[in-house]
């Protein structure tokens, strides 16, 4: 998570209800600092509901744009797969160009504008799919699974603390200029070509790989490349090796590849992996 | 309806396949029946088709529940493909006509095509079948001179057409499906044979082949190089071999109106045997002749005297003899390639091949001429079974020849009635021709001639089985004397007398020539290397009329002459020595003159040609060359001769060169059981020169190079998609290394390979004294200490197995934590 933030992408939460997806991401935002905003997604959920709307003002006689929440610092979309694809089409220009259009104005976004959407894999009904340019929006899909047995103890020991998330930070442990000088020195991470041609040669492996319908974007090479970057940083290095690119590889392409519904694409990426030798 | 299991080929497969195949078929046996008309090949496919499928329904009924054809069927099929092959080694027991090379590989080809249609209902064999369709066609294209071929073509691209349409179109997604299951199941199939095995055993006993060609003499290896497929000329090792001549317009008859042919009246000289009257005085020039006037009385019907003032036409010359006074020849013979003549015949087989046609024994010193042959040694000709011909010897054969080859002749144009057979002949077979024993005479000794028939039709193709020789291998006892082998009614002076005028000057070349050479065919083969290297071919050349023996104004003044000067010499140079030896005037079959188009060599009369023979003790004659640019034919070499001087070659190469070879073994299998030792040591030594000069990471870079060779040398490598940190610190446990270190040269390493670019994270002492702490630890014992725990604990196999570029499904799980 720290990695997508780090790397500007958005994250996406995909795991079983009641995992603590909703938690983690407030969590997140809570310690960020700035201002912090939810979105509970449902199928009657407006696109204007999100991005804001214009009201007539009596008094002034002119009218007033009023910013939705996309106008947060960190977003938190909650069951993103709930809202309806016209209303998850609103999330597409602020997702991907940190602005939103509103009768023909524009509105820029904050510039560490960050969003967290969680969805439930199994709850398919009163569900819409999202959609390829939505999902490429985001950097990485991380799920979090069940916690271990020692952590499920802890949790129910502590379940007084859990009950309104009162084990939340009541203070941000780093400020939002902290945070765009951390992206900042992210992208100044240094990748050698062999490297970027190792990140190229495992694009173009996922585009003529037989089990992938759909292959990686230049757009999702791009995001790839910064994830590796803000997770050498995290790792004190000032460069990327390819254990980097391997390291986020399934957070960055699960949620971009296109595989047969059903079937698992880590088994496909592992594969890529053998096909690809590393640079020496 | 039975359910159709998932290696069974569907209809929109199989149908098509069957048909490209069926086609394929026909156009191959169009081929090979080239002569034959449209219904014999239509015939020949369709039965072989039939049996193809009624053999598949057998053989899927018993074996449908395997994934892939049976390898029986498959390894008979391969066996039966080798049946053309032997069958033109059997040919001549079997009363079989051999087929040429390309022929017999498009047999084989056609064989392992049914194989496949009886294994058709696999779908993995119905893939195969289109491609092996395909080759069939293209072959059967590039062997075929025959129009029908076209239509065959037109159908081919027509049902493959309707295959890539009707499978390829609606069946792509199944298509696509299969060949990646084919793919994979290839992928499992190479893994289980051994391929790298089988590889490297057939490019070892290549080596061993190819590099025995090259360490023996000619001979042998050569002949290895006979085996690759040629239909004519010689073979690979003389390049004018495939050279083609074109052919031009007729020239048989003659240029000159004089010579327009044998005399024909048949009542003036009734005599079928061939006058030549015309090649000769073309080829040759005419005979000098005294101008006077004389009378001739010729034989007829009626005995009539042709009374006449001057010379006598030459045509109606009943003599034979041939004189080497000559005026200049108008029309000499144009050299073997850029000539243009129609061919008097064709022969496909191996070339040089000499044809005979006229035998001149005696010499006679007055008039410098030579008189055709009388005596004819006793031979019967007879069946053998199918429409073969044996030619018998009433003496026994010699030991000393090789095995028998074969010719077939293609009579073109030929305007006479000798049959054109090479020496040593042992019997002919005539193709769509009911000939008898009876239907043939000897026109002299050894050349065979129709009887009652002035000339050959046109058409015939001719088969011969001839004797081969290797003149080094013929004993000296049988070569000498002659006393044994001819009857006492003819006079041994016919074959070894020389002219007394000549006799002194002519033995006392002889003897020089020969030098001590031993008796037999060093001594005979000096004196024809004389011949060769000493003295030139010019065909436009001829004696001076006022000089009294032309075969001296060869030999000591010209040093240069015609074909008839060459032999004429060598064989009475022979007889000087004793050696029975006679002169013979015939075509010349040229390797240079081969034909790739039509795959014959054509012979024209260009290719009349004098030679000399000498008589064996078990009365053959053999060819001997004594002109400069001509050969005889190589002896054919059987393969358990072959394998036996490939092997005696080798042995007697290796007995040579023993000490070095011992030597060379014992060096290379101490370097090999040393080899770790050296070579760590080259590195060392490029490691410490590096260390010199080299920025630090390139020594890092190096530093490694070395670990991971010590480590492959223990049998571990380091798999593909690890960088060499990681594999380190994955490393770390089994090799016992202190974590610090593995964190330091870690990054080390990244810095190294990753981010050379950037300014160096430590000094390069702390560098050096680095990758120093590395060579001293990852040594080559602790690497192979961590292979034995490796496969202890986790079982064979060890990391070895695991090549470059495979997949390792555990190794990979591991990457994915």
């Amino acid at each position: 998570m720290l990695a997508g933030l780090l790397a500007r992408g958005h994250l996406l939460l995909e795991d079983l209800p009641g995992v603590g997806k909703t938690t983690l991401a407030k969590a997140l935002a809570h310690s960020i600092g700035g201002r912090f905003a939810r979105i509970q997604c449902t199928p009657d959920l407006l696109p204007t509901d999100i991005t804001g709307f214009s009201w007539f003002n009596q008094k002034t006689r002119e009218f007033e744009f009023q910013p939705g929440p996309v106008f947060a610092d960190v977003l938190l979309v909650d069951e993103l797969n709930r809202a309806t694809p016209r209303t998850q089409s609103a999330l597409l220009e602020a997702m991907a160009e940190r602005q939103v259009t509103v009768d023909n104005q524009r509105y820029p976004l904050s510039s560490t504008f960050f969003v967290i959407a969680t969805q439930n894999p199994l709850e398919h009904h009163g569900t819409y799919p999202l959609p390829e340019a939505q999902l490429d929006r985001f950097a990485m899909k991380l799920s979090i699974g069940y916690p271990a047995r020692e952590d499920e103890i802890d949790i129910l020991t502590h379940a007084e603390l859990y009950e309104g998330f009162q084990a939340l930070p009541t203070e941000a442990v780093i400020s939002r200029e902290q945070l765009q000088q951390l992206q900042q020195l992210t992208a100044s991470i240094a990748v050698h070509p062999s490297v970027r041609a190792y990140l190229v040669d495992l694009g173009r492996a996922t585009r003529q790989h037989k089990q992938i319908r759909l292959g990686i974007s230049p757009r999702g090479l791009l995001i790839w490349q910064r994830v590796a970057q803000a997770w050498a940083l995290l790792h004190h290095r000032t460069f990327v090796t390819p254990d980097d690119i391997q390291a986020v590889a399934i957070p960055v392409l699960s949620v971009r590849l296109g595989v047969d519904a059903g079937k698992d694409v880590t088994p496909v990426i592992r594969d890529l992996f053998c096909q690809v030798p590393v640079p020496t | 309806m039975a359910k159709m299991l998932s290696h069974q080929a569907s209809l929109p497969l199989y149908a098509p396949s069957m048909a490209l195949s069926f086609v394929a078929l026909f156009g191959a046996e169009l081929v090979v029946h080239a002569d034959e008309s449209f219904w014999l090949p239509l015939v020949y496919s369709v039965g072989g088709f039939a049996v193809a499928l009624v053999g598949s329904v057998f053989i899927w009924r018993r074996w449908h529940q395997l994934s892939q054809p049976p390898n029986v069927v498959l390894m008979s099929f391969v066996l039966l493909a080798l049946g053309p092959i032997a069958a033109s080694y059997l040919a001549p027991y079997l009363s079989l006509e051999p087929q040429p090379v390309e022929i017999q590989l498009l047999q084989c080809l056609e064989i392992i095509m049914l194989g496949l249609v009886a294994s058709g209902r696999w779908r993995r064999a119905c893939y195969l079948l289109g491609v092996v369709s395909l080759f069939l066609m293209v072959a059967s294209l590039a062997l075929a001179f025959d129009a029908r071929i076209m239509y065959v073509l037109i159908a081919y691209a027509v049902v493959g057409l309707a295959w890539l349409v009707v499978y390829q179109g609606f069946q792509l997604r199944e298509q696509t499906q299969g060949l990646a299951q084919l793919v994979r199941s290839e992928r499992i199939q190479a893994r289980r044979l051994p391929v790298l095995a089988i590889s490297l055993t057939l490019l070892a006993v290549l080596a061993i082949f190819v590099g025995a060609a090259l360490l023996s003499s000619n001979r042998w290896s050569g002949s290895w190089l006979e085996l690759l497929g040629s239909s004519g000329g010689t073979s690979l090792l003389r390049w004018e071999a495939r050279g083609g001549l074109g052919d031009g317009p007729d020239e048989v008859a003659g240029q000159n109106a004089r010579s327009a042919g044998m005399v024909e009246s048949d009542w003036m000289i009734e005599d079928y045997r061939d006058s030549l009257i015309d090649v000769i005085t073309e080829t040759y020039g005419e005979p000098l002749r005294i101008r006077q006037p004389h009378e001739k009385m010729l034989p007829g019907q009626y005995a009539r005297i042709i009374q006449h003032h001057g010379h006598l036409p030459e045509n109606l010359s009943p003599n034979r003899e041939f004189a080497l006074h000559r005026k200049r020849p108008k029309n000499p013979p144009q050299p073997f390639t850029g000539r243009a003549a129609r061919a008097l015949l064709e022969i496909q087989g191996r070339t040089p091949l000499h044809l005979r046609r006229v035998v001149y024994d005696e010499y006679d010193e007055q008039a410098h001429s030579w008189q055709p042959a009388h005596y004819v040694a006793p031979r019967v000709i007879e069946p053998v079974g199918g429409s073969w011909l044996e030619v018998r010897s009433a003496m026994e054969a010699g030991s000393w020849y090789w095995a028998d080859d074969y010719h077939t002749i293609k009579i073109a144009r030929l305007e006479e009635n000798f049959v054109p057979a090479p020496p040593l002949l042992k019997g002919l077979q005539l193709r769509h021709a009911l000939l008898a024993e009876h239907h043939f005479q000897w026109n002299y000794d050894d050349v065979l001639a129709l009887r009652d028939r002035k000339r050959w039709p046109s058409g015939v193709v001719l088969t011969t089985w001839c004797r081969t020789v290797s003149y080094e291998a013929i004993p000296a006892a049988a070569w000498l004397p002659i006393e044994q082998s001819l009857p006492p009614t003819v006079s041994k002076r016919r074959y070894t007398g020389v002219p007394q005028s000549l006799e002194p000057r002519l033995k006392q070349l002889a003897q020089k020539w020969a030098g001590a050479a031993e008796p037999g065919w060093p001594q005979i083969s000096a004196i024809l290397t004389h011949l060769r290297e000493h003295y030139t071919l010019d065909r436009t050349l001829t004696a001076p009329a006022e000089h009294p023996q032309p075969i001296l104004w060869f030999l000591e003044e010209s040093h240069c002459g015609p074909d008839y000067f060459f032999a004429s010499s060598a064989v009475l140079l022979l007889r000087a020595l004793g050696y029975p030896a006679r002169l013979c005037l015939g075509y010349y079959a040229a390797p240079e003159a081969y034909d790739p188009i039509t795959r014959y060599t054509p012979v024209t009369t260009h290719d009349i040609h004098f030679w000399a023979e000498v008589r064996l003790r078990d009365g053959n004659w053999v060819v001997l060359e004594a002109t400069p640019g001509y050969s005889t034919l190589p002896p054919k070499i059987p393969w358990r001769q072959l394998l036996l001087d490939t092997v005696r070659g080798v042995a007697a190469w290796v007995q040579k060169h023993a000490v070095a070879l011992a030597l060379s073994a014992g060096l290379i299998l101490f370097l090999w059981w040393q080899r770790r030792r050296w070579l760590e040591w080259l590195w060392r030594c490029r490691w410490a020169w590096a260390r010199r000069f080299a920025p630090l990471d390139l020594l890092v870079r190096l530093t490694w190079q070395i670990v991971e060779w010590r480590a492959r040398a223990a049998g571990l490598i380091r798999p593909p998609w690890q960088t060499p940190s990681a594999w380190l610190k994955e490393m770390e446990l089994p090799l016992g290394l202190p974590a610090e270190f593995v964190h330091h040269f870690g990054s080390c390493l990244n810095h190294a390979y990753y981010a050379p670019h950037l300014s160096a994270q430590q000094d390069r002492g702390d560098g050096l004294d680095l990758c120093h702490r590395a060579l001293g630890l990852l040594t080559y014992e602790r690497w192979r200490r961590a292979n034995h725990s490796r496969s202890i604990l986790h079982g064979a196999p060890t990391t070895r197995t695991t090549r470059r570029g495979s997949r390792s499904r555990p190794r990979v799980r591991a990457l994915a934590h």
